[in-house]
């Protein structure tokens, strides 16, 4: 299949081109940024809680082996927007982290 | 969703398939003590309501049933027990082992408790350190504590020595040759003479248990003398060496070598005193003596005298009866649901009737097997790898938050223990909470998330919805009966995924395809670990994750061999009966995001799949362009046809689908040196084929080789390719008429 391309690599434009499409067809540097993303250890890691099976979700967070959920206070109504979120969310880490390494 | 559980009460069942006219145990736990309402209903279809999904049933009534459900503690963890009836230790004794630790927990581990009037119980804590409490009706009163008494895993010899003139009891372990102890006065003496020892956990009831041992245990021994650490130690490296203990003042001596294939630990001493194994630790184990020369119990049995113990083994939560709903001995054969219905919450149980006599010449074979392995399935809360295949946020269900609340329900096949180590055994007696209507996966792709139990759902909705009449025959019941389950049938159906099988109940598919029997595989990655059943372990299976495949953990180099029946584990391909074999495809690879339509080959031409098409297929159309699993037919776990594994020479590709996203991975058995090629569209190894050939019996196989058939099958859209390609299959293949094979080679 046709491999989309994209120019700007950047995290502002990976950002953005994630939120414009979470589900679509993505570009080779934005791949490589959500296999590593996706890939953390499950503790700690975001996830959706069913509230209502295909209609409704909310945040939430593992815990270690054998302890519940931590359910947080953010619910939607729509899976993209789930993703947007939660993609926001990482990002900030990401950049974070950036920053403390850069420090 | 109708019925859908929100585990207020949660239950489990005796078995999962039953005759009319049995009775279903029902199992329960409720979050609080209330009366429960339990109704009996014909699971009839699970069918697509716009985005959502929704069951339909049908109540059985006059069975309905009143309970009571209470709170249900589960002991988890396994152990061993053994009653030293009639044995006085009043003199003093001599216990000796091996151990090797693995994970210890902040609060510790019970290692070996002894209620002999006054107990005895062992502890192993963190950084090595062992304490010995000497209790008195539950109370401690004297406490040895030995600092570095064990290394992380690594093999320790330890004798605990009771001399009751001294009133002393000595704690003493030796590791890498070199020995530590630790002494405390006992202030009463053992008088008792029928006595308890357990390994592997401490103390008879909650208040004195800690979680249990996590590690190998080796020859355990017991003499009715007090003896200096050097001499014990002696002792104990004879027993493990030989197998045969000094006898002088034995009391008993556990080969753990013995007998590795039941719940037994037998005791070679004078008075057999045989233990029992509780919640099945993994046997079949390396010992310390294990140095790689044999890889089979068989060949050596002194070098697997070892039992690895965990505490998260559970293979019976041994909650008492809640209910016995008897079936009625006219009900016809199906699936059912149990509501399990009370003031605190709702559960729902399916379980399998299968007629008292077959009137039908179609069996849907039930994945029992594979529905078992992936029972409280836990790798999306504790893997790092789902939400990288899933190419999506993981999304939760309440049996997930469930599960992660409740470990004490369980590990799945896919799971590893708390050490790290691989989960061999799983049982049915404990809530399997994947085993719902409601239950959706990060594995069921992108659309309704259906998956195993769920997804093979959507075919028995068809079948139902066709106003077709079938069996239902379980893995299980080919295991035990072998072919003869499948005497009066002349076609058999599976789900989506029927990955798991026993010698057995493989042997029963050949059998009945060499007989002229026909078989619709509607799935993927079918037929590919092989497991081991028991008739000691009721309602369980076995499986070693050998060498090689898709495996969310590895067996340990030499412990490839099944406990339960000594066989070589692992993948059915890496024993000799690769899946294209026996059904002309076999698993090649898996994405969990997004499934693809197939695509037709000039094969669909040939007049001997003209009942397939009605001669209407154009090669280069696509089939299946829509599905709940991903939204195409070809996708999740997908398998192809490969002529140098098995799949006939005259076997008809019809169609594939090999344009696929690059969450698709080629299997690891595939690849002997990793490359970056093993994606996508990027390897031609990596495409669902879909396979018909006839065999040379007059019978035929039409398989699917993709998990999303089911998905496609149980679109209700009125255009429906894949329903229409299945209809057409399942009429010619339930028509007596035989197939016959070409005169030629095709492939």
């Amino acid at each position: 299949m046709p491999e989309k391309t994209q120019a700007d690599s950047s995290l502002p434009a990976l950002m953005q081109e994630f939120c414009e499409a979470p589900f679509g067809e993505h570009s080779h540097a934005l791949r490589r940024l959500m296999l590593g993303i996706r890939s953390s250890p499950a503790c700690g890691k975001y996830v959706l809680v069913e509230v209502e099976p295909f209609r409704r979700w909310r945040l939430g967070r593992l815990r270690d082996r054998g302890q519940p959920v931590e359910l947080l206070d953010t619910y939607f109504d729509d899976l993209e927007e789930a993703e947007r979120f939660v993609f926001r969310l990482r990002c900030g880490d990401l950049q974070e982290s950036r920053r403390e390494v850069g420090a | 969703v109708r019925l859908a559980p929100d585990f207020g009460i949660v239950g489990y069942t005796d078995r999962w398939a039953y005759r009319p006219g049995d009775d279903v145990q029902l199992h329960l736990s409720a979050r609080v003590a209330g009366d429960v309402a339990i109704r009996l209903h014909r699971f009839r279809e699970l069918i697509s309501v716009g985005p959502e999904v929704e069951i339909i049933t049908e109540r059985v009534e006059g069975i309905d049933l009143a309970c009571r459900a209470e709170p249900q503690r589960t002991v988890i963890g396994s152990w061993f027990e053994a009653g030293l009836r009639d044995v006085n230790l009043s003199g003093g004794f001599t216990l000796a082992f091996f151990a090797l630790a693995t994970t210890v927990q902040p609060e510790g581990n019970g290692l070996c408790w002894l209620n002999a009037g006054t107990g005895l119980s062992l502890i192993v804590h963190k950084d090595g350190v062992l304490s010995l409490q000497v209790l008195h009706e539950g109370e401690a009163c004297a406490t040895a504590r030995l600092s570095g008494g064990f290394r992380p895993g690594e093999w320790s010899a330890v004798a605990i020595s009771y001399d009751a003139e001294a009133r002393q009891v000595d704690l003493t372990t030796e590791t890498q040759g070199r020995a530590r102890r630790a002494s405390c006065a006992v202030p009463r003496v053992f008088e008792t003479r029928n006595a308890t020892l357990m390994l592997a956990r401490t103390g008879c009831n909650a208040a004195e248990q800690l979680p249990m041992f996590n590690g190998k245990l080796e020859s355990p021994a017991l003499w009715n003398v007090p003896l200096p650490p050097e001499k014990a130690f002696a002792r104990l490296s004879a027993f493990a060496e030989t197998g045969a203990a000094e006898s002088d003042r034995l009391v008993g001596a556990w080969d753990f070598s013995r007998r590795i294939d039941s719940a037994v630990a037998e005791d070679t001493g004078p008075f057999g005193l045989h233990g029992t194994l509780f919640n099945i630790p993994t046997r079949a184990v390396k010992g310390r003596q294990w140095d790689g020369n044999e890889q089979s119990f068989r060949h050596a049995p002194r070098d697997y005298a070892a039992i690895h113990f965990h505490q998260d083994d559970l293979a019976d939560a041994c909650w008492p009866v809640s209910a016995r709903l008897c079936l009625p001995k006219d009900l016809n054969g199906g699936l059912y649901l149990i509501e399990v219905n009370g003031e605190c919450g709702c559960d729902t149980l399916p379980v399998i009737v299968r007629p008292s006599r077959s009137k039908t010449s179609l069996a849907f074979v039930a994945s029992t097997f594979t529905w078992l392995a992936y029972a409280n399935d836990r790798c999306l809360l504790h893997g790092n790898n789902p939400e990288m295949f899933g190419n999506r946020l993981l999304v939760l269900t309440a049996g997930d938050c469930e599960l992660a609340a409740h470990p004490e329900y369980g590990l799945s096949l896919y799971d590893t223990h708390l050490d790290g180590s691989g989960v061999c055994y799983a049982g049915r007696r404990r809530p399997c909470l994947t085993l719902r209507h409601t239950q959706r996966a990060w594995q069921g792709g992108v659309g309704s998330g259906l998956w195993n139990f769920s997804a093979d759902l959507l075919v028995m909705s068809w079948l139902n919805r066709q106003g077709i009449s079938y069996d239902i025959v379980t893995d299980d019941d080919l295991d035990r009966e072998g072919s003869t389950a499948l005497a009066s049938h002349l076609c058999l159906m599976t789900g989506s995924h029927p990955e798991y099988h026993s010698a057995r109940s493989h042997d029963a598919l050949a059998a009945f395809l060499a007989r002229g029997g026909r078989l619709l595989y509607l799935g993927g990655n079918g037929f590919y670990w092989r497991i081991a059943t028991h008739p000691d372990f009721p309602e369980t299976i076995e499986l070693r994750r050998a060498e090689d495949g898709n495996r969310s953990w590895a067996s340990e180099p030499g412990e490839y061999y099944h406990a339960f029946d000594g066989a070589y584990g692992g993948l059915w391909r890496r024993n000799g009966r690769p899946p294209q074999s026996l059904v002309g495809v076999g698993y090649t690879g898996q994405g969990f995001y997004k499934s693809e339509p197939y695509r037709l080959r000039p094969e669909v031409t040939d007049p001997r799949v003209a009942f397939l098409f009605d001669n209407r297929a154009k090669p280069g159309t696509t089939l299946g362009n829509f599905g709940l699993s991903g939204g195409g037919a070809a996708g999740i776990e997908i398998d192809r046809a490969d002529p140098s594994l098995g799949t006939p020479d005259h076997a008809l590709v019809l169609a594939t689908a090999d344009q696929l996203d690059d969450s698709y991975i080629l299997a690891n058995e595939e690849v002997l040196v990793n490359r970056p090629t093993v994606v996508g569209d990027m390897s031609s190894l990596l495409r669902a084929d879909l396979v018909f050939y006839e065999t040379p019996s007059g019978g035929a196989v039409l398989s699917t080789g993709s998990v999303a058939w089911a998905g496609s099958l149980g679109d209700l859209r009125p255009d429906n390719d894949v329903a229409q390609l299945t209809q057409r299959a399942l009429r010619r293949f339930l028509d007596p008429e035989p197939f016959t094979m070409p005169g030629r080679s095709v492939f």
